[in-house]
């Protein structure tokens, strides 16, 4: 029992306008960013060549915020409508359910990341091995801060009892403010941007496997009842 | 054989079912009684597995509800809510369904006459035809046991008789559990009655059994009845008698016969299960 197509197919109908402006983030400043290191006026100042590839890697992450965020308002609407109450009383657990919609967030994610990559790939004037760290970096900053978006907006909007509850935007917010630092300090590094952003985008991408995995321990069935 | 065995539930700590016990040896309708916020729902909830008792457990063919995520495949639980995705089709919507838990939506939508407003988006159907749209997808796959959480309310007259055939038709071979608000239909569907009060079981056996108070009753014949029965009066064309119990209305019915007079109808003015309904 996956319901991770489905969720996938849903959010991107339902949002389709978060889908647009997803993907016009996406492309928009990965190509304002590459051009610049490539023909900006910074194209003979190290540090400028050094940081406008990077500025990619946050925006990357936005776009995949925002393609997801369709999902954390589907999760609410399927709470209130009893859609989560079916699953649950057809047989699958809260982390089946949880893992379905987590799983349609990362697979919307990487869809995002995916031209921002083939631009990347194209336009980076730092030879291949350089444009392939950028672009692993991209991914691992995009997915991780994805996933504990995601993770965390779904537990605290399954804790809102009343519909017009705001748990599901502090959910999004907090989940932001915990990830941003992953995004930003990694400007901060210098050559050890690599190494400094892929332990904070595992931290995370642990922490939030985690918490999907002690779903069923940590969230009552009660909680995905309208 | 489903056995509800000392299950008390409750939503945040606040206890709505308190110490509840049945058991129902095989199939047939068992009629879910009580007024709201008797905790009808939450019953139906625990048993499907869905909310956790806090003691005790549901164990239905010896197999734990809550724990097992196989058993609750053999249970159709219907709800209040039409928990359909509103965006979708009703073709979509089951399929929906079919694609996670198995089934045939084709023969779902055939067994409920679907068939006119399969393309329809949910969020478009009227409340009754998004009713009916969710009563189908319990008859996706073969389910051993029922859980119809009002499953007419919404539902026109003749779409609310369909369902109530539907399960008297497989009340023969499976366990139907079945609340509802409305007397009349409940007394028509079953004659086993579980009855609820403030979350606790308070009767749980035949209709006839349960204690009512006396009620009215009205008959049209075509002779004036008010010489044979001395306590009635005459109301919209029915005389209309006080009963306890429909050994007496047998009774009656038996004399008015016996006076040569003949009999059109005889209905139920009050119903019996009224009471029921009231915080008693």
């Amino acid at each position: 029992m996956d319901i991770t197509p489905q969720i996938m197919k849903r959010s991107a109908k339902l949002g389709m306008g978060f889908v647009i402006l997803s993907f016009l983030v996406g492309i928009t400043t990965t190509l304002v960013f590459d051009y610049s290191a490539r023909f900006g006026p910074g194209v003979n100042n190290p540090e400028a060549l050094f940081i406008l590839p990077l500025m990619v890697i946050p925006f990357a992450s936005i776009s995949g915020l925002l393609i997801t965020t369709p999902i954390y308002l589907l999760f609410v609407y399927d709470k209130n409508n009893g859609v989560l109450e079916y699953l649950l009383a057809v047989g699958m657990s809260q982390r089946d359910i949880f893992g379905g919609y987590f799983k349609a967030a990362i697979g919307l994610c990487v869809a995002a990341i995916a031209p921002v990559i083939m631009i990347n790939t194209v336009f980076l004037p730092s030879g291949l091995y350089n444009t392939m760290i950028m672009n692993f970096l991209a991914v691992v900053t995009s997915v991780s801060d994805v996933s504990l978006v995601t993770i965390l907006t779904m537990a605290f909007s399954s804790m809102q009892r009343r519909p017009t509850g705001v748990n599901t935007p502090l959910g999004i917010t907090i989940g932001m403010i915990l990830v941003l630092p992953e995004v930003f300090l990694l400007l901060s590094f210098g050559s050890s941007v690599f190494w400094v952003d892929v332990a904070m985008a595992l931290m995370i991408f642990i922490l939030s496997i985690a918490m999907l995995l002690l779903v069923n321990i940590l969230i009552s069935r009660e909680k995905f009842l309208p | 054989m489903l056995r509800i065995e000392d299950v008390s539930s409750d939503y945040e700590r606040r206890e709505v079912l308190h110490s509840i016990n049945i058991t129902l040896p095989g199939p047939g309708v068992y009629v879910v009684l009580g007024p709201n916020g008797a905790g009808k729902t939450t019953l139906f909830r625990t048993i499907a597995g869905v909310l956790k008792p806090y003691t005790g457990a549901v164990f239905f063919n010896g197999v734990n509800t809550y724990h097992s995520n196989h058993i609750r495949k053999d249970i159709g639980y219907l709800s209040h809510f039409t928990s359909l995705p509103e965006e979708m089709t009703v073709r979509q919507a089951l399929d929906f369904y079919a694609s996670i838990e198995g089934g045939n939506s084709e023969s779902a939508i055939r067994k409920l006459g679907l068939e006119e407003f399969e393309n329809l988006k949910i969020s478009k159907l009227s409340q009754g035809l998004k009713k009916l749209a969710s009563v189908a997808k319990i008859f996706l796959r073969e389910r051993k046991l029922f859980l119809l959480d009002e499953p007419t309310s919404n539902l026109d007259p003749s779409y609310s008789m369909m369902i109530r055939d539907m399960m008297l038709s497989l009340a023969k071979e499976k366990m139907i559990f079945y609340s509802s608000h409305n007397l009349y239909e409940a007394s028509n569907v079953s004659d086993q009655v579980i009855l609820i009060k403030e979350g606790r079981l308070v009767f749980f056996g035949k209709r006839e059994e349960l204690k009512t108070r006396s009620y009215r009753i009205g008959i049209r014949s075509d002779k004036d009845l008010k010489p044979l029965f001395l306590g009635g009066y005459y109301e919209k064309g029915y005389y209309v008698l006080t009963v306890k119990d429909k050994e007496e209305t047998a009774e009656i019915i038996k004399k008015v016969l016996e006076s040569g007079a003949r009999i059109y109808e005889v209905r139920e003015l009050d119903n019996p299960l009224e009471e029921v309904f009231k915080g008693e």
